[in-house]
Protein backbone atom coordinates (compact mmCIF):
# COMPACT_ATOMS: atom_id res chain seq x y z
CA UNK A 1 0.00 0.00 0.00
CA UNK A 2 2.77 2.59 1.09
CA UNK A 3 4.56 1.46 -2.17
CA UNK A 4 1.88 1.91 -4.42
CA UNK A 5 1.36 5.50 -3.18
CA UNK A 6 5.08 6.82 -3.62
CA UNK A 7 5.30 5.24 -6.90
CA UNK A 8 2.01 6.57 -8.29
CA UNK A 9 2.63 10.42 -7.03
CA UNK A 10 6.60 10.18 -8.13
CA UNK A 11 6.33 9.84 -11.45
CA UNK A 12 3.88 12.26 -12.08
CA UNK A 13 4.32 15.22 -9.49
CA UNK A 14 8.18 15.44 -9.24
CA UNK A 15 9.36 17.81 -11.17
CA UNK A 16 6.25 20.23 -10.10
CA UNK A 17 7.19 19.73 -6.29
CA UNK A 18 11.31 19.98 -6.89
CA UNK A 19 11.09 23.27 -9.00
CA UNK A 20 8.81 24.94 -6.21
CA UNK A 21 12.10 24.53 -3.63
CA UNK A 22 14.07 27.18 -5.72
CA UNK A 23 11.43 30.12 -4.28
CA UNK A 24 11.17 28.83 -1.13
CA UNK A 25 15.09 28.73 -0.27
CA UNK A 26 15.02 30.69 2.53
CA UNK A 27 13.30 28.60 4.37
CA UNK A 28 15.09 25.29 3.13
CA UNK A 29 18.28 27.22 3.77
CA UNK A 30 17.47 28.06 7.59
CA UNK A 31 16.78 24.57 7.75
CA UNK A 32 20.36 23.75 6.58
CA UNK A 33 22.39 26.36 7.99
CA UNK A 34 23.19 24.08 11.32
CA UNK A 35 24.42 21.03 10.02
CA UNK A 36 26.24 18.90 11.34
CA UNK A 37 25.94 17.94 15.10
CA UNK A 38 23.35 20.46 15.93
CA UNK A 39 20.10 18.94 15.14
CA UNK A 40 17.47 20.85 15.73
CA UNK A 41 15.87 20.34 19.06
CA UNK A 42 12.56 19.15 18.87
CA UNK A 43 10.04 22.02 19.65
CA UNK A 44 8.11 21.77 21.97
CA UNK A 45 5.15 24.87 21.48
CA UNK A 46 2.53 22.22 21.79
CA UNK A 47 0.01 22.72 24.07
CA UNK A 48 -2.35 19.98 24.37
CA UNK A 49 -4.29 22.22 26.17
CA UNK A 50 -4.56 25.30 24.65
CA UNK A 51 -6.68 24.22 21.11
CA UNK A 52 -6.88 27.22 18.77
CA UNK A 53 -8.27 27.32 15.79
CA UNK A 54 -5.78 26.77 12.99
CA UNK A 55 -3.79 29.47 11.41
CA UNK A 56 -3.67 29.42 7.68
CA UNK A 57 -0.04 29.60 7.63
CA UNK A 58 0.99 28.85 11.64
CA UNK A 59 4.83 29.62 11.61
CA UNK A 60 6.47 26.98 13.75
CA UNK A 61 10.45 27.42 13.81
CA UNK A 62 11.81 24.10 12.99
CA UNK A 63 8.68 22.42 11.27
CA UNK A 64 9.00 20.23 8.09
CA UNK A 65 8.26 22.97 5.67
CA UNK A 66 9.32 20.75 2.69
CA UNK A 67 6.91 17.98 1.90
CA UNK A 68 7.21 16.06 -0.83
CA UNK A 69 5.45 12.56 -0.87
CA UNK A 70 1.96 11.36 -1.28
CA UNK A 71 -0.46 12.20 1.78
CA UNK A 72 2.26 15.27 1.95
CA UNK A 73 5.08 13.36 4.07
CA UNK A 74 7.39 15.88 4.65
CA UNK A 75 10.69 15.17 3.54
CA UNK A 76 12.03 14.21 6.53
CA UNK A 77 9.90 11.95 7.25
CA UNK A 78 10.62 9.96 4.10
CA UNK A 79 14.27 10.11 5.03
CA UNK A 80 13.70 8.67 8.30
CA UNK A 81 11.56 6.23 7.11
CA UNK A 82 14.38 5.48 4.60
CA UNK A 83 17.20 5.45 7.47
CA UNK A 84 14.51 2.75 8.71
CA UNK A 85 15.38 0.70 5.76
CA UNK A 86 11.77 1.30 3.84
CA UNK A 87 12.91 0.45 0.32
CA UNK A 88 9.65 2.81 -0.83
CA UNK A 89 10.54 5.97 1.12
CA UNK A 90 14.35 5.58 -0.54
CA UNK A 91 12.84 4.66 -4.09
CA UNK A 92 10.51 8.60 -3.82
CA UNK A 93 13.98 9.90 -2.73
CA UNK A 94 15.60 8.51 -5.69
CA UNK A 95 12.95 9.87 -8.08
CA UNK A 96 12.84 13.26 -6.53
CA UNK A 97 16.68 13.54 -6.81
CA UNK A 98 17.94 11.70 -9.85
CA UNK A 99 17.02 14.46 -12.37
CA UNK A 100 18.75 17.28 -10.70
CA UNK A 101 21.94 15.55 -9.23
CA UNK A 102 21.92 14.23 -12.74
CA UNK A 103 22.37 17.71 -13.39
CA UNK A 104 25.02 18.39 -11.40
CA UNK A 105 27.00 15.57 -12.07
CA UNK A 106 26.82 16.25 -16.15
CA UNK A 107 28.03 19.54 -15.54
CA UNK A 108 31.01 18.27 -13.58
CA UNK A 109 32.03 15.44 -15.86
CA UNK A 110 30.44 16.62 -19.19
CA UNK A 111 30.18 13.41 -20.39
CA UNK A 112 25.96 11.97 -19.81
CA UNK A 113 27.21 8.48 -19.80
CA UNK A 114 29.73 9.06 -16.85
CA UNK A 115 27.29 11.11 -15.04
CA UNK A 116 25.12 8.67 -15.17
CA UNK A 117 27.01 5.82 -13.64
CA UNK A 118 28.25 8.86 -10.76
CA UNK A 119 24.49 9.44 -9.63
CA UNK A 120 23.84 5.51 -9.69
CA UNK A 121 27.06 5.07 -7.19
CA UNK A 122 26.24 7.96 -5.62
CA UNK A 123 22.62 7.16 -4.68
CA UNK A 124 23.77 3.23 -3.54
CA UNK A 125 26.28 4.55 -1.48
CA UNK A 126 23.15 6.99 -0.01
CA UNK A 127 21.24 4.18 0.91
CA UNK A 128 24.08 2.24 2.43
CA UNK A 129 25.08 5.38 4.51
CA UNK A 130 21.71 6.71 5.25
CA UNK A 131 21.86 5.05 9.01
CA UNK A 132 24.78 7.47 9.23
CA UNK A 133 22.80 10.45 8.82
CA UNK A 134 21.93 11.89 12.03
CA UNK A 135 19.69 14.57 10.94
CA UNK A 136 16.85 13.74 8.60
CA UNK A 137 16.51 17.59 7.95
CA UNK A 138 20.15 17.79 6.52
CA UNK A 139 19.12 14.95 3.62
CA UNK A 140 19.15 17.72 0.95
CA UNK A 141 23.18 19.12 1.17
CA UNK A 142 24.48 15.19 2.76
CA UNK A 143 22.88 13.84 -0.95
CA UNK A 144 24.63 16.59 -2.65
CA UNK A 145 27.51 16.16 -0.62
CA UNK A 146 27.90 12.72 -1.69
CA UNK A 147 27.28 12.98 -5.09
CA UNK A 148 29.65 16.29 -5.30
CA UNK A 149 32.34 14.05 -3.56
CA UNK A 150 31.44 11.22 -6.13
CA UNK A 151 31.91 13.20 -9.06
CA UNK A 152 35.05 14.87 -7.77
CA UNK A 153 36.92 11.30 -7.20
CA UNK A 154 35.97 10.21 -10.78
CA UNK A 155 37.36 13.41 -11.73
CA UNK A 156 40.74 12.48 -9.64
CA UNK A 157 40.49 9.39 -11.61
CA UNK A 158 39.84 10.44 -15.18
CA UNK A 159 42.67 12.51 -15.17
CA UNK A 160 44.91 9.93 -13.84
CA UNK A 161 43.44 7.75 -16.65
CA UNK A 162 43.39 10.47 -19.42
CA UNK A 163 47.14 12.28 -18.97
CA UNK A 164 48.14 11.57 -22.13
CA UNK A 165 44.80 12.12 -24.04
CA UNK A 166 43.33 15.16 -25.56
CA UNK A 167 40.03 16.37 -24.03
CA UNK A 168 38.29 17.73 -27.15
CA UNK A 169 35.60 14.78 -27.11
CA UNK A 170 34.70 16.71 -24.44
CA UNK A 171 34.05 19.38 -25.67
CA UNK A 172 31.90 18.15 -28.61
CA UNK A 173 29.38 17.06 -26.15
CA UNK A 174 29.10 19.54 -23.59
CA UNK A 175 28.51 22.36 -27.00
CA UNK A 176 25.58 20.15 -28.19
CA UNK A 177 23.82 20.75 -24.91
CA UNK A 178 23.82 24.72 -25.66
CA UNK A 179 19.93 25.41 -25.49
CA UNK A 180 17.90 25.78 -28.87
CA UNK A 181 18.01 29.84 -29.43
CA UNK A 182 15.06 29.25 -31.91
CA UNK A 183 12.98 27.84 -29.15
CA UNK A 184 11.91 30.73 -27.26
CA UNK A 185 10.75 32.88 -30.06
CA UNK A 186 13.52 35.63 -30.10
CA UNK A 187 14.32 38.06 -32.45
CA UNK A 188 17.18 36.01 -34.76
CA UNK A 189 19.96 38.47 -33.69
CA UNK A 190 19.32 37.97 -29.82
CA UNK A 191 18.52 34.35 -30.79
CA UNK A 192 22.31 34.29 -32.08
CA UNK A 193 23.63 36.25 -29.07
CA UNK A 194 22.26 34.14 -26.75
CA UNK A 195 23.34 31.03 -28.24
CA UNK A 196 27.06 32.14 -28.31
CA UNK A 197 26.97 33.34 -25.10
CA UNK A 198 25.15 29.61 -23.92
CA UNK A 199 28.10 27.55 -26.17
CA UNK A 200 30.81 29.87 -24.94
CA UNK A 201 29.77 29.17 -20.99
CA UNK A 202 29.16 25.36 -21.67
CA UNK A 203 33.22 25.58 -22.67
CA UNK A 204 34.29 27.48 -20.58
CA UNK A 205 33.08 25.88 -17.67
CA UNK A 206 34.64 22.66 -19.04
CA UNK A 207 38.14 24.29 -18.64
CA UNK A 208 37.76 25.15 -14.74
CA UNK A 209 39.68 23.63 -11.61
CA UNK A 210 36.91 20.96 -10.60
CA UNK A 211 36.87 22.41 -7.25
CA UNK A 212 35.82 25.91 -8.18
CA UNK A 213 33.03 24.11 -10.88
CA UNK A 214 31.69 22.30 -8.10
CA UNK A 215 31.55 25.32 -5.81
CA UNK A 216 29.81 27.37 -8.89
CA UNK A 217 27.53 24.69 -9.72
CA UNK A 218 26.43 24.09 -6.60
CA UNK A 219 25.66 27.88 -6.06
CA UNK A 220 24.08 29.10 -9.46
CA UNK A 221 22.97 26.27 -10.81
CA UNK A 222 21.45 24.53 -7.80
CA UNK A 223 20.87 27.19 -5.29
CA UNK A 224 22.69 25.53 -2.36
CA UNK A 225 24.06 27.97 0.09
CA UNK A 226 27.58 28.19 1.18
CA UNK A 227 27.02 26.67 4.40
CA UNK A 228 25.12 23.76 2.17
CA UNK A 229 28.20 24.05 -0.13
CA UNK A 230 30.78 23.74 2.39
CA UNK A 231 29.48 20.94 4.36
CA UNK A 232 28.75 18.79 0.65
CA UNK A 233 32.70 19.95 -0.63
CA UNK A 234 33.83 19.92 3.28
CA UNK A 235 35.90 23.15 3.31
CA UNK A 236 35.06 26.62 4.95
CA UNK A 237 32.89 28.44 3.85
CA UNK A 238 35.53 31.22 3.27
CA UNK A 239 36.90 28.88 0.97
CA UNK A 240 33.68 28.41 -0.89
CA UNK A 241 32.94 32.07 -1.10
CA UNK A 242 36.90 32.28 -2.43
CA UNK A 243 36.43 29.59 -5.16
CA UNK A 244 33.14 31.03 -6.26
CA UNK A 245 34.32 34.59 -7.06
CA UNK A 246 37.37 32.97 -8.63
CA UNK A 247 35.40 30.81 -10.44
CA UNK A 248 32.67 33.98 -11.82
CA UNK A 249 35.91 35.63 -12.87
CA UNK A 250 37.31 33.12 -14.89
CA UNK A 251 34.70 32.38 -16.46
CA UNK A 252 33.31 35.56 -17.37
CA UNK A 253 37.06 36.31 -18.08
CA UNK A 254 36.83 32.75 -20.41
CA UNK A 255 33.63 33.75 -22.30
CA UNK A 256 35.01 37.56 -23.28
CA UNK A 257 38.30 35.81 -25.00
CA UNK A 258 35.98 32.72 -26.17
CA UNK A 259 33.77 34.98 -28.50
CA UNK B 1 38.30 41.34 -17.78
CA UNK B 2 40.19 44.09 -16.26
CA UNK B 3 42.02 42.30 -13.32
CA UNK B 4 45.95 43.67 -11.84
CA UNK B 5 47.06 40.61 -12.05
CA UNK B 6 47.41 37.39 -14.55
CA UNK B 7 47.19 34.94 -11.23
CA UNK B 8 44.17 33.34 -10.95
CA UNK B 9 44.50 33.71 -7.12
CA UNK B 10 43.18 37.01 -6.85
CA UNK B 11 39.70 38.35 -7.45
CA UNK B 12 40.59 42.22 -7.25
CA UNK B 13 40.03 44.64 -10.37
CA UNK B 14 42.50 46.94 -11.46
CA UNK B 15 40.47 49.73 -8.85
CA UNK B 16 40.55 48.13 -6.46
CA UNK B 17 37.11 46.44 -6.00
CA UNK B 18 37.18 42.85 -5.83
CA UNK B 19 34.99 40.93 -8.13
CA UNK B 20 32.63 39.41 -5.29
CA UNK B 21 31.70 42.92 -4.42
CA UNK B 22 30.47 43.99 -8.32
CA UNK B 23 28.52 40.29 -8.60
CA UNK B 24 26.63 41.21 -5.27
CA UNK B 25 24.71 44.20 -6.79
CA UNK B 26 25.07 42.93 -10.36
CA UNK B 27 20.88 43.28 -10.85
CA UNK B 28 21.28 46.58 -9.77
CA UNK B 29 22.56 49.70 -11.78
CA UNK B 30 26.17 50.59 -10.73
CA UNK B 31 26.68 52.84 -7.86
CA UNK B 32 28.57 55.86 -8.12
CA UNK B 33 32.12 54.89 -8.42
CA UNK B 34 31.17 51.84 -10.99
CA UNK B 35 29.48 54.54 -13.37
CA UNK B 36 33.21 56.05 -13.66
CA UNK B 37 35.62 53.54 -13.25
CA UNK B 38 36.41 51.53 -16.50
CA UNK B 39 37.79 48.10 -14.48
CA UNK B 40 34.44 48.09 -12.77
CA UNK B 41 32.01 49.01 -15.81
CA UNK B 42 34.30 46.18 -18.11
CA UNK B 43 33.80 43.51 -15.31
CA UNK B 44 30.07 44.80 -14.73
CA UNK B 45 29.76 43.66 -18.58
CA UNK B 46 31.59 40.53 -18.21
CA UNK B 47 29.48 39.56 -15.43
CA UNK B 48 26.03 40.39 -16.32
CA UNK B 49 26.77 38.49 -19.94
CA UNK B 50 27.73 35.53 -17.79
CA UNK B 51 24.66 36.44 -15.77
CA UNK B 52 22.66 35.93 -18.40
CA UNK B 53 24.12 32.63 -19.38
CA UNK B 54 23.85 30.91 -16.12
CA UNK B 55 20.62 31.57 -16.01
CA UNK B 56 19.97 29.94 -19.33
CA UNK B 57 21.86 27.33 -19.13
CA UNK B 58 19.50 26.33 -15.69
CA UNK B 59 16.95 26.96 -17.64
CA UNK B 60 18.39 24.84 -20.39
CA UNK B 61 19.52 21.87 -18.44
CA UNK B 62 15.88 21.88 -16.46
CA UNK B 63 14.11 21.78 -20.21
CA UNK B 64 16.99 19.25 -21.38
CA UNK B 65 14.79 15.55 -21.49
CA UNK B 66 18.08 13.76 -21.87
CA UNK B 67 19.39 14.86 -18.73
CA UNK B 68 17.31 12.19 -17.00
CA UNK B 69 18.52 8.66 -15.28
CA UNK B 70 17.35 5.97 -17.71
CA UNK B 71 14.39 3.80 -15.84
CA UNK B 72 16.19 0.75 -16.27
CA UNK B 73 19.10 2.42 -14.08
CA UNK B 74 16.69 4.05 -11.29
CA UNK B 75 15.44 0.35 -11.53
CA UNK B 76 18.54 -0.51 -10.43
CA UNK B 77 18.90 1.62 -7.44
CA UNK B 78 16.48 0.30 -6.36
CA UNK B 79 16.88 -3.27 -6.73
CA UNK B 80 20.41 -2.56 -5.36
CA UNK B 81 18.83 -1.19 -2.23
CA UNK B 82 16.08 -3.75 -1.94
CA UNK B 83 18.88 -6.31 -1.98
CA UNK B 84 20.43 -4.51 1.09
CA UNK B 85 17.44 -3.98 3.37
CA UNK B 86 18.66 -3.13 6.43
CA UNK B 87 15.97 -6.26 8.60
CA UNK B 88 16.96 -5.34 11.74
CA UNK B 89 17.59 -7.82 14.45
CA UNK B 90 15.45 -11.05 14.60
CA UNK B 91 12.90 -11.44 16.93
CA UNK B 92 11.78 -14.95 18.31
CA UNK B 93 7.56 -15.09 17.66
CA UNK B 94 7.83 -17.38 21.00
CA UNK B 95 9.67 -17.57 24.29
CA UNK B 96 10.21 -19.85 26.93
CA UNK B 97 9.21 -19.29 30.68
CA UNK B 98 12.55 -18.42 31.62
CA UNK B 99 12.94 -15.77 28.74
CA UNK B 100 14.63 -18.15 26.44
CA UNK B 101 13.98 -17.99 23.07
CA UNK B 102 12.48 -21.22 21.67
CA UNK B 103 11.39 -22.23 18.81
CA UNK B 104 12.45 -21.33 15.08
CA UNK B 105 9.91 -18.59 14.42
CA UNK B 106 11.85 -15.31 14.21
CA UNK B 107 10.59 -12.28 12.44
CA UNK B 108 12.76 -8.73 11.94
CA UNK B 109 12.47 -6.16 13.53
CA UNK B 110 12.12 -4.49 10.19
CA UNK B 111 8.67 -6.72 9.34
CA UNK B 112 7.45 -5.50 12.58
CA UNK B 113 8.41 -1.93 12.27
CA UNK B 114 6.66 -1.76 8.33
CA UNK B 115 2.98 -2.90 10.03
CA UNK B 116 3.80 -0.13 13.13
CA UNK B 117 4.44 2.86 9.98
CA UNK B 118 1.13 0.59 7.87
CA UNK B 119 -1.02 1.55 10.53
CA UNK B 120 0.28 5.12 11.63
CA UNK B 121 -0.41 5.47 8.68
CA UNK B 122 -4.26 5.49 8.75
CA UNK B 123 -4.18 8.27 11.25
CA UNK B 124 -3.55 11.53 9.34
CA UNK B 125 -2.63 14.10 11.70
CA UNK B 126 0.71 11.60 12.06
CA UNK B 127 3.61 10.87 10.17
CA UNK B 128 5.53 8.34 11.62
CA UNK B 129 9.17 8.37 10.87
CA UNK B 130 11.79 6.04 13.11
CA UNK B 131 11.14 2.92 14.76
CA UNK B 132 12.59 0.36 16.66
CA UNK B 133 11.70 -2.86 18.16
CA UNK B 134 13.22 -4.32 20.84
CA UNK B 135 12.89 -7.90 22.39
CA UNK B 136 11.24 -7.41 25.93
CA UNK B 137 13.14 -10.18 28.54
CA UNK B 138 10.57 -11.84 29.72
CA UNK B 139 10.23 -11.29 34.05
CA UNK B 140 8.35 -12.32 36.21
CA UNK B 141 6.65 -7.95 36.23
CA UNK B 142 5.71 -6.24 33.24
CA UNK B 143 5.87 -2.84 32.56
CA UNK B 144 2.97 -1.33 31.16
CA UNK B 145 2.13 -4.77 30.34
CA UNK B 146 -1.95 -3.90 29.46
CA UNK B 147 -2.89 -6.88 27.82
CA UNK B 148 -1.58 -9.18 30.52
CA UNK B 149 -2.94 -7.95 33.67
CA UNK B 150 -2.92 -10.91 36.35
CA UNK B 151 -0.08 -12.56 34.63
CA UNK B 152 2.62 -9.99 35.84
CA UNK B 153 2.18 -11.41 39.35
CA UNK B 154 2.35 -14.78 38.56
CA UNK B 155 5.81 -16.88 39.12
CA UNK B 156 5.00 -17.89 34.71
CA UNK B 157 3.90 -21.02 33.95
CA UNK B 158 5.32 -24.27 34.04
CA UNK B 159 8.94 -25.13 32.62
CA UNK B 160 9.24 -25.71 28.79
CA UNK B 161 6.10 -24.07 27.84
CA UNK B 162 6.43 -21.03 25.69
CA UNK B 163 3.91 -17.96 25.10
CA UNK B 164 4.58 -14.62 22.72
CA UNK B 165 7.13 -13.02 22.95
CA UNK B 166 6.99 -9.80 24.11
CA UNK B 167 8.16 -6.79 22.44
CA UNK B 168 8.66 -2.69 23.14
CA UNK B 169 8.31 -0.30 20.49
CA UNK B 170 9.77 3.36 20.02
CA UNK B 171 8.32 5.38 17.46
CA UNK B 172 9.00 8.30 16.64
CA UNK B 173 6.51 10.99 15.14
CA UNK B 174 5.28 14.14 13.64
CA UNK B 175 2.31 15.29 14.00
CA UNK B 176 -0.31 18.33 12.47
CA UNK B 177 -0.17 21.66 14.88
CA UNK B 178 -3.00 22.65 16.56
CA UNK B 179 -4.18 18.82 18.18
CA UNK B 180 -4.31 17.11 21.41
CA UNK B 181 -1.25 15.48 21.69
CA UNK B 182 -1.97 13.28 24.45
CA UNK B 183 -5.33 11.51 22.75
CA UNK B 184 -3.72 11.58 19.72
CA UNK B 185 -0.89 9.52 21.12
CA UNK B 186 -2.74 7.18 23.14
CA UNK B 187 -4.86 6.42 20.64
CA UNK B 188 -2.00 5.69 18.05
CA UNK B 189 -1.21 3.58 20.87
CA UNK B 190 -3.75 1.36 21.04
CA UNK B 191 -4.07 1.00 17.51
CA UNK B 192 -0.16 -0.14 17.04
CA UNK B 193 -0.74 -2.43 20.20
CA UNK B 194 -4.36 -3.61 18.79
CA UNK B 195 -2.52 -4.63 14.99
CA UNK B 196 0.73 -5.58 15.93
CA UNK B 197 -0.28 -8.32 18.45
CA UNK B 198 -3.07 -9.32 15.41
CA UNK B 199 -0.91 -9.41 13.17
CA UNK B 200 2.17 -10.64 14.06
CA UNK B 201 1.19 -12.65 17.23
CA UNK B 202 3.18 -10.84 19.91
CA UNK B 203 2.91 -9.37 22.58
CA UNK B 204 3.30 -5.32 22.87
CA UNK B 205 4.31 -3.99 26.47
CA UNK B 206 5.70 -0.70 25.69
CA UNK B 207 5.14 1.55 22.69
CA UNK B 208 7.01 4.79 23.28
CA UNK B 209 6.08 7.52 20.78
CA UNK B 210 7.95 10.59 20.68
CA UNK B 211 6.61 13.56 18.86
CA UNK B 212 9.80 15.02 17.73
CA UNK B 213 8.20 17.72 15.41
CA UNK B 214 4.93 19.36 13.95
CA UNK B 215 4.49 19.86 10.25
CA UNK B 216 2.53 22.02 8.48
CA UNK B 217 -0.02 20.85 6.08
CA UNK B 218 -0.12 24.63 4.62
CA UNK B 219 2.86 24.12 3.44
CA UNK B 220 2.96 20.60 3.00
CA UNK B 221 2.11 20.00 -0.99
CA UNK B 222 1.33 23.21 -3.06
CA UNK B 223 -1.19 20.93 -5.57
CA UNK B 224 -3.01 19.38 -2.87
CA UNK B 225 -6.63 20.71 -1.88
CA UNK B 226 -5.38 22.35 1.42
CA UNK B 227 -8.49 23.31 3.20
CA UNK B 228 -9.25 19.59 3.61
CA UNK B 229 -6.48 19.33 5.56
CA UNK B 230 -6.82 22.14 7.75
CA UNK B 231 -10.32 21.37 8.83
CA UNK B 232 -8.80 17.97 10.19
CA UNK B 233 -6.67 20.08 11.96
CA UNK B 234 -9.29 21.63 13.87
CA UNK B 235 -11.56 18.74 14.85
CA UNK B 236 -10.87 16.86 17.53
CA UNK B 237 -9.05 13.69 17.71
Amino acid sequence: MISDSFATTTTTKVEHQRRPRGHDISSRRTQHTGLGNDSPAPDQPIDPDHAEPPLPTPTTPGAVLNSTATRSLAQATVVSRAQDGDVAAFTHLVRSYEAELLRLAFRMLTDRGEAQDVVQDALVLAWRKLPTLTDPQAFHAWIYHITTRQCLNFLRARTRRRTDLTSSGEFDSVTRTGSNPGDRGDSPAAAAESSVRQTALNQVLATISADQRACWVLHELHDLSYPEISYAIGVPVSTVRGRIARARQQLAKGMTAWR
Amino acid sequence: MAVTSNSTDTTTLGCGRDVDDVWSHIDNPPDAHETTCPDCQAARADLASLNAATQQMVKADLDDPTLRIDPAVLDNIVAIARSEVRRGSKIPLRQGSEGQFEGELMISEHSIATVVRRVSDTVPEVEARRCRIRLTPRTHRFPGGQETEGAGAEPGPALGTTRPSQVSIDLSVTVLPHLAIGELVDSLRNLIILTVTAEIGVEVTRVDITVEDIHDPAEGDPGDDQPDVNGQGSADV
